[in-house]
């Protein structure tokens, strides 16, 4: 624009020498202003005045950034604690939802995504269904400060290696993204440094795993990909699906296969299967190749 | 013949508006629907460069309204458009002053249009810049003092 920053507020200038500046908006304007701001951005713009800060915690400006199903996804957030406080302003009800939230007795966490508008759903590696999970020769679950349920199941060696899950959720319209976060190897602690334990890791190389992902509205996606890189954390993506409705639940069905029962693989840990806004994720993914 | 109201500005410029056009704000359209127009209209918060802007924005929609296909059909107009991202490339302090017109006078495409603008400008300011900008004095214009007076009917 090339207006200085001091002329943005508006100066103060002699008598008859004034310009005009946002100083010079009122509180109903200023909301019609930021309500097309994103909320990082809202949050920014109360720093600069006292109307600017009124106008940012309006319930007409935060109600547009709430997703549509934003009273079921409260009550869903609610359900694990005290019940929600009725009359709630929407920039609180908005900060609530942007906090992790656990439900289905906290195997499952879901949170509101800040710039995208969409919701990003955790679903802990408990809350999988594990071929031989019971059994410990194969798999354990073992206690990590690497997952943000505190918990992973490490598996040792098997044959046949399957984890599926299927989840029902409102989810606001839009795109979204499914990953598995898998990590070859065992991370521990050892004199206070990360060290991972890499004796287990074997199988991986010789044939693919399979990814698969279904939505109720009958896409179907899959593809394959090799396990690798010991020692991190990856998002192996899984397939995207795209919400039209937001009152209409979505059911997701979701599976990672290698039952290729000529080789034992093992070494692995799996941590949790996330669900992102399409474009949204932070962590190392890798891309997989699709089947036709 | 096209029925015109005399409109006022601040600093007394008297301006002979159409009707039609003078309906595309809401505020007005009540005032004229009420038989209240008859003696003229006074904006006493608008002066008469803003309200020439004005003016020229409610007359170039009502033209581009009339006999367009496009509108009736709900479609987007791509010249109208192209000529409200010229009508807004402007100095932000116009800008200011026409949101707080159009805010005044009740014109939703107006309002829309400049307050789009104004968020455009203030997204990507730095925090830094944002904060300096913010220790600044405001005008010392004495009706806008934090905002009294011009708050949302309703709010306390």
């Amino acid at each position: 624009m090339g207006a200085g920053a001091s002329s943005v507020m508006g100066l103060e200038g002699e008598a008859g020498g004034q310009q005009t500046g946002l100083g010079d908006l009122p509180e109903s304007c200023v909301a019609a202003v930021i309500v097309h701001l994103d909320p990082p951005e809202i949050c920014r713009a109360a720093r600069l005045s006292r109307t600017f800060r009124g106008a940012a915690s309006a319930d007409l400006v935060w109600e547009t950034k709430l997703p549509s199903n934003y009273r079921h996804l409260l009550a869903l957030a609610s359900d694990e604690k005290n019940p929600h406080k009725k009359s709630r302003l929407c920039k609180e009800i908005y900060a609530r939802l942007c906090r992790p939230n656990p439900f289905d007795g906290g195997t499952k966490e879901f949170w509101l995504d800040k710039t995208s508008g969409g919701i990003c759903l955790l679903i802990s590696s408990k809350a999988l269904l594990i071929t031989g999970i019971d059994d410990r020769r194969y798999w354990n679950y073992i206690p990590t400060e690497e997952s943000r349920f505190h918990t992973v199941a490490y598996l040792q060696q098997t044959w046949w290696f399957e984890v599926d899950g299927e989840i029902d959720f409102c989810f606001p319209a839009g795109s979204y993204s499914l990953f598995f976060r898998l990590h070859l190897g065992r991370a521990t602690k050892r004199l206070g440094r990360r060290i991972c334990i890499t004796e287990h890791i074997h199988g991986w190389d010789i044939k693919p795993v399979r990814f698969q992902l279904s939505t109720s509205d009958g896409h179907h996606f899959r593809s394959k990909c090799y396990l690798e890189k010991p020692g991190s954390w990856i998002l192996y993506h899984a397939g995207d699906f795209v919400v039209e409705n937001s009152d209409v639940s979505t059911n997701l069905k979701f599976s990672m296969k290698q039952i290729d029962c000529t080789h034992t693989k093992g070494g692995l840990c799996v941590d949790s299967v996330l669900i992102y806004p399409k474009g949204c994720s932070r962590e190392k993914v890798f891309t997989i190749d699709t089947q036709t | 013949m096209a029925r015109t109201i005399k409109f006022r500005s601040s600093d007394g410029e008297v301006f002979d508006v159409e009707e039609a056009v003078a309906m595309e704000s809401q505020t007005m359209k009540h005032v004229i629907e009420d038989d209240c127009a008859d003696g003229g209209i006074t904006l006493y918060n608008v002066t008469s460069d803003i309200l020439v802007k004005v003016i020229e924005y409610c007359k170039k929609h009502v033209d581009a309204a009339v006999g367009s296909f496009i509108k009736a059909l709900g479609g987007v107009d791509k010249d109208l458009e192209s000529w409200d991202g010229e009508f807004v490339n402007v100095d932000l302090a116009i800008q200011v002053d026409i949101s707080n017109a159009s805010n005044s006078l009740n014109i939703e495409g107006l309002l829309d249009l400049t307050t789009r603008v104004i968020a455009d400008n203030i997204r990507g300011r730095s925090h830094k810049r944002s904060v300096r900008s913010s220790t600044l004095k405001m005008s010392s214009r004495p009706r806008m003092r934090n905002g009294f007076g011009r708050r949302t009917p309703g709010r306390s």
